[in-house]
């Protein structure tokens, strides 16, 4: 059990910085067109 | 005089103009534009409009949203003027609309979006972690560490009553405001009763909490608010290019100028060329003009005007250009005042009360006042018992059906029908549009096409006269030539012309082959439409009937509302014959045909009847589409329409009209099963949680099972 006083406050840690990043990112605006960036990734570079 | 002066012709040079880089452009320089294009459908249509910075010199940024049909651009206005980079995007070919800066309601939504985004993640995080801990007390932990997830749980729900639920605290509030009762009292209610009740327990070292299933329960509902929510806006998206700075080529100095029409002043002298309409109410100066008034009065003849008639604003001017001086602004006259009310509806739209929104508060107000009364009645036995069950009844009986059942059933409905090529404003519709029993069909536009067609086999012609016509009509933007244009189609050079006049109203003639032709107004041939004579040397050769087409799928859909039993009405603003002759085309009986209605009195038509569906295009069919119970504007419909319609049918066919009916019918069908299913399971549970049965235990598991049952019923509709 005393491996749970190590594991909980890890995963506390881990979901506390996801939703900060996610944040971030949102307010980074890259959820503001989630389909454009789907395409835009299948054009072949030519340069 | 002003024949003389050359008129600025390419289509965007406006934009390059003081007042309108001021209008579209914004920032400081205001040098960053949006256009609405048109067209992009894949990866290589993004890449042709990307690959753009690299040949525009200047051009500073460009970035497309496909979502929302949106392009941004920067540019450096010595280097590339916005005109020239529109023109380049139309010259890859697309379609291109400027479109006005960020109005405040758009950024708001956009803010709004990310907040509610950010909100559902936190409360996903949150409800995750704390039925983790939940599952290990239900389980039976014991000492130290209940003692550590009881803390735990309290502490992640901590974000929840104070933040997540926040948007359930505001709706309550509004809804007590206006002494109703919504779905968000009960969840604003529970979470804070729950949060007491629990924290309370927590202190005493108990170990039964609400924080699981509350939570959950939150995380759930905002989920499924999101996603209508997101499916919803796609109406906006769609409607929002329609919103237009008006503009004409104003007579200044000697000099052709672009303005904005809402800053010219009576004397003013401006130009309209031919298709353009007309932003204010102006006086003739030309000699004579052809003007149509489809979506103004929904007249499809066009009319003649000689110098010195009044036209009015929305008028469409046909066949040539034509010399206006202003006499009103839009403000003034019947369009814009149609306008004004069509915007204020849209900033005021009654929400109607739904099926869910009745059982909801029938249903809470019940359960508060069971609980209410059970309090008062078993206070006197235990009185903290009293409390423990009547707040289990209240979490209990949360109509989770109703919070995230109906929700869901909609964006199911939004789905299918934005497949369907229906795109819908506002998912409560779909109740409304199960009870229509009257439908009312607009003709000009709506029923019929806006453009005219030769009525009759164009082969019966043979080439070299087809040659003959249209090289006459080369240069006449007149509807009839664009009719004789689609139907002749596969001729190739066509003749020189010589000694070529056009004289609106009457037609065009010239010589070729050494012979006079003239095509001519036919008044003996307009039954239906316009009609129209090939003269040659004083000769008729031929005749030629133009109309209306109808619109495909106006007579299937018409047929199969008729045979559901539905009442099926004509409504027009144009004149008894036209009106009868695509009446009688389409099987309309005769007391179901409305002729030279203005726009009033079809409003009053409409909406003295309940129950009303109203299907339209034009400027005259805005205020009878707002009155309707429901409004349907169909593909190619103005901006007023669009602003007043809940609807808007994206295929030129009407068919998709029919799936309209259907997919309301199953929705609301739905809508009413999921809620039959929680009531059932809200008399069982609120039965158990009054006789004691139920703690927090019970709860976190019949809760999710009640919601799983929703769930699974939507989604099993939903793939159908």
């Amino acid at each position: 059990m005393n491996i749970l006083l190590l594991m909980i406050p890890i995963t506390l840690l881990l979901s506390t910085l996801f939703i900060i990043a996610f944040i971030w990112v949102v307010n980074a605006g890259q959820y503001d067109d989630i389909k454009t960036p789907a395409y835009r990734i299948l054009d072949d570079d030519q340069n | 005089m002003a024949k003389n002066l050359r008129v600025p012709q390419t289509e965007y040079s406006y934009l390059d103009e003081t007042p309108f880089r001021e209008a579209y452009g914004s920032g400081a320089l205001h040098n960053n534009m949006r256009f609405y294009v048109e067209g992009i459908r894949c990866a290589k249509c993004l890449r042709k409009i990307e690959a753009l910075s690299e040949t525009i010199p200047g051009l500073q940024s460009i970035r497309v949203e496909m979502d929302t049909n949106v392009v941004h651009v920067a540019f450096d206005p010595e280097l590339s003027p916005p005109s020239y980079i529109a023109e380049k995007i139309t010259a890859l070919g697309f379609k291109v609309k400027p479109l006005i800066p960020g109005t405040d309601s758009e950024a708001n939504r956009k803010i709004e979006d990310r907040k509610a985004l950010i909100r559902l993640a936190v409360a996903g995080a949150c409800a995750g972690n704390i039925m983790g801990f939940a599952l290990a007390i239900y389980f039976g932990s014991e000492g130290i560490w209940l003692k550590w997830f009881s803390w735990l749980s309290f502490i992640l729900y901590l974000p929840v009553v104070t933040y997540v639920a926040l948007p359930f605290y505001r709706g309550a509030i509004e809804s007590l405001k206006l002494k109703q009762v919504s779905i968000d009292l009960p969840m604003a209610v529970a979470s804070l009763a729950g949060f007491l009740f629990s924290t309370v327990q927590l202190f005493r070292g108990e170990r039964d909490f609400y924080f699981d299933s509350i939570s959950g329960l939150l995380f759930l509902i905002l989920l499924a608010r999101y996603v209508q929510q997101s499916l919803q806006r796609h109406y906006l998206q769609v409607s929002a290019p329609f919103e237009e700075l008006k503009r004409v080529r104003q007579l200044k100095g000697g000099k052709w100028l672009w303005q904005l029409s809402t800053k010219l002043n009576s004397g003013d002298r401006f130009l309209l060329q031919s298709g353009e309409v007309l932003p204010v109410e102006a006086k003739l100066l030309s000699p004579r003009a052809h003007f149509s008034q489809a979506w103004l009065t929904g007249e499809s003849k066009p009319k003649v005007f000689l110098s010195g008639a009044t036209i009015s604003a929305g008028a469409q001017i046909l066949g040539t250009q034509a010399l206006f001086e202003f006499l009103k602004p839009l403000a003034e006259t019947e369009f814009g005042r149609t306008m004004q009310e069509v915007q204020r509806f849209a900033l005021t739209k009654n929400r109607a009360i739904s099926l869910a929104d009745r059982w909801t508060q029938r249903l809470l107000g019940g359960v508060f006042c069971l609980a209410l009364l059970f309090m008062l009645i078993y206070w006197s036995v235990d009185a903290e018992e009293a409390i423990r069950r009547a707040l289990a009844l209240i979490v209990i009986a949360c109509p989770c059906a109703m919070a995230f059942g109906t929700p869901l059933a909609m964006a199911f409905s939004l789905k299918k029908a934005r497949a369907a090529g229906l795109l819908i404003a506002d998912a409560n519709i779909f109740e409304e549009v199960s009870k229509i029993e009257n439908v009312f069909f607009d003709k000009t536009g709506t029923l019929t096409e806006l453009d005219l067609s030769l009525a009759a086999d164009a082969n019966r012609v043979p080439a070299v006269y087809q040659k003959v016509i249209l090289a006459l009509e080369n240069q006449s933007m007149h509807p009839i030539a664009f009719a004789f244009r689609r139907a002749f189609s596969a001729i190739g050079k066509l003749p020189p012309v010589s000694n070529f006049k056009e004289t609106p109203g009457v037609g065009v003639s010239g010589y070729l082959y050494g012979k006079f032709y003239s095509l001519q107004r036919d008044v003996q041939n307009e039954a239906s439409g316009l009609g129209c004579a090939l003269v040659e040397d004083d000769r008729v050769i031929y005749q030629f009937a133009f109309t209306a087409n109808i619109r495909p799928g106006a007579q299937e859909i018409l047929q199969e509302l008729r045979q559901k039993g539905f009442k099926v009405s004509l409504v027009s603003g144009d004149n008894s014959k036209a009106t009868l002759f695509a009446a009688d085309k389409l099987a309309f009986a005769e007391g179901e045909v409305y002729s030279g209605l203005s726009p009033s009195q079809k409003a009053e038509l409409v909406s003295a009847r309940g129950s009303s569906m109203m299907i339209g295009d034009g400027i005259n069919d805005a205020v009878a589409l707002m009155q309707a119970s429901v409004g349907v504007a169909v593909a190619g419909a103005v901006g007023p329409a669009l602003q007043s319609a809940k609807v808007y049918l994206q295929s030129e066919n009407l068919m998709a009209l029919g799936r309209l009916f259907v997919i309301s019918r199953d929705a609301f069908l739905l809508i009413r099963q999921n809620l039959m299913l929680s009531l059932f399971y809200n008399l069982i549970a609120g039965t158990a949680a009054l006789m004691g049965f139920v703690n927090p235990l019970v709860a976190a598991v019949l809760m999710p099972i009640s919601s799983g049952l929703i769930l699974f019923n939507t989604w099993r509709w939903g793939r159908r």
